[in-house]
């Protein structure tokens, strides 16, 4: 089974970079329709030729081969080993960044050196966690995250004294600051509540593991997001910045209890692409690719 | 309007941009970014070749070098803001006339394109495939120790759609489109607040 993970792995990388998932690729086509801005629809028509050249050509969609990023998700009756999981999936990105000679993007923070194949200390980054609908099955989602979109990243512990108030103001005050430079129109992830670590993670995996033509199961959530991405969207920053109606193609809002005296907000953003891959390996063999 | 200029530039050919303006490029460009410039300016090693009125873009590809050449695989552009800090002095000091990247750069770098004559030039972010196809051929490679984040010379064809988003007149559609922003964020967030608070009062 460890095999065909390690393959799954290095097949997601790849096609997380020359695929558009289809509902990112729907939402853009739907931007292009209702962007006013001359700027706005220039870029965007850009963008659905630059896809359709990558598709054409079989090439990346983008240069930014990305942080390789999984979430595993497992069922209740999938006996996994996390050491033997690990090394798959590292196993997996390092083979596939030499077999299409992928820019090695991770270097040490400090000394800037590179091993060259985007697997090292702590990369890939892989979280696990249990989904009670999976039962024998296994999902894994993988993410090249891209560097622009990313260090766009926000995150804030608010007091609970601050509210509702306090967590709509500091993502519109997030995205006025930085989206310009994440590669617009983006996914906006949100994370509400959790600690520190945890309301980080939940604002990227909405950013970048959730569809986007799927609203938070929760109604409140649900009208949460539809009126973020309209006040995101009045913000007239648009396609890449230069001004225009669609800066954001979605907003995603993931949520966690949190502690009595916290109250902390973060917000992660995902460039224009989306990406993303998934893949669903059921009872230890079956494998099917969800793009 | 839309221009079609061939690299090198010459101080008339970016004195007569505006923002808004279309720009493709044909000739060479230099490819360059973080590790490349810090090797410039922060190290004092002067560039292996003469940057007078060249363009230089944000770049590290996805490369590979087979025998003595490099062969491209996917060349794009990346945020320029980190390369805020480098600029101002490729342009006083090494007499680069454009800049092609994303998301902008800031007072220092449009100060020194009005004093000295440079450009802004946006390109799509993450449009790479076209990029590659539009980049003819790797010319050169310096500073290969670098990889990715070498100095690449690119010979390029119809290079664009390029946006002049900051002149040499002063101009910067970054820093207008964020200002208009902030003027109605305080309208926004009172809105969403109304809008939200009957909902999730408990």
């Amino acid at each position: 089974m460890y095999d065909l993970i390690q393959k799954v792995s290095g097949e997601l990388y790849i096609k997380a970079l020359k695929n558009v998932p289809s509902d990112v690729l729907a939402a853009i086509k739907s931007a292009y329709e209702n962007e006013g801005s001359e700027n706005g629809k220039m870029v965007l028509r850009t963008i659905l030729e630059n896809i359709d050249v990558a598709r054409q050509h079989d090439m990346l969609v983008c240069q930014d081969t990305g942080t390789p990023v999984y979430c595993v998700m497992v069922g209740e009756d999938v006996d996994l080993n996390f050491g033997k999981l690990y090394k798959a999936i590292s196993k997996g990105v390092s083979e596939v960044t030499k077999k299409y000679n992928l820019r090695p993007n991770m270097v040490d923070p400090l000394t800037r050196v590179s091993r060259g194949d985007n697997v090292g200390n702590r990369v890939p980054i892989v979280h696990v966690e249990y989904d009670e609908r999976l039962i024998s099955s296994i999902r894994i989602v993988c993410v090249p995250k891209g560097s622009g979109s990313e260090n766009q990243s926000f995150l804030r512990m608010l007091s609970p004294a601050e509210g509702l108030r306090g967590v709509v103001s500091f993502i519109i005050e997030s995205v006025i600051t930085g989206i310009n430079k994440a590669c617009p129109p983006v996914i906006v992830g949100v994370g509400i509540g959790g600690t520190f670590d945890e309301c980080a993670w939940l604002a990227k995996k909405a950013a970048t593991m959730r569809r986007i033509d799927v609203h938070h199961p929760d109604p409140k959530i649900r009208v949460l997001e539809e009126k973020l991405l309209k006040s995101i969207n009045e913000t007239g920053i648009g396609p890449m910045g230069l001004g225009g109606r669609i800066t954001a193609l979605a907003v995603n809002v993931e949520v966690a209890d949190t502690h009595i005296s916290q109250l902390p907000v973060a917000v992660n953003t995902q460039c224009w692409k989306g990406q993303r891959a998934e893949a669903i390996i059921s009872d230890g063999f079956e494998v099917r690719y969800i793009l | 309007m839309v221009y079609v200029l061939e690299t090198p530039l010459h101080e008339y050919d970016v004195r007569k941009l505006s923002v808004g303006d279309i720009v493709y490029l044909n000739g060479i460009i230099v490819g360059m970014r973080d590790a490349t410039q810090r090797r410039i300016v922060d190290k004092g090693v002067d560039p292996p070749l003469d940057l007078r009125g060249h363009v230089v873009l944000h770049t590290a590809p996805n490369a590979r070098k087979v025998g003595e050449r490099w062969e491209k695989i996917c060349i794009g552009t990346t945020t320029s803001a980190r390369m805020e800090k480098y600029t101002p002095i490729l342009i006083e000091k090494y007499g680069i006339r454009a800049v092609v990247g994303k998301g902008g750069l800031l007072e220092k770098s449009l100060r020194a394109m009005k004093e000295h004559g440079a450009v802004y030039l946006a390109i799509v972010g993450g449009a790479a495939a076209l990029e590659t196809l539009q980049i003819e051929e790797i010319e050169e490679v310096y500073w290969e120790d670098l990889f990715p984040e070498c100095l690449w010379v690119f010979r390029v064809r119809n290079f664009g759609p390029l946006v002049v988003a900051m002149d040499s007149h002063g101009n910067n559609i970054y820093e207008e489109v964020i200002s208009r922003a902030k003027m109605k964020q305080s309208e926004i967030v009172e809105r969403l607040v109304a809008d939200l608070t009957t909902l999730l009062e408990r």
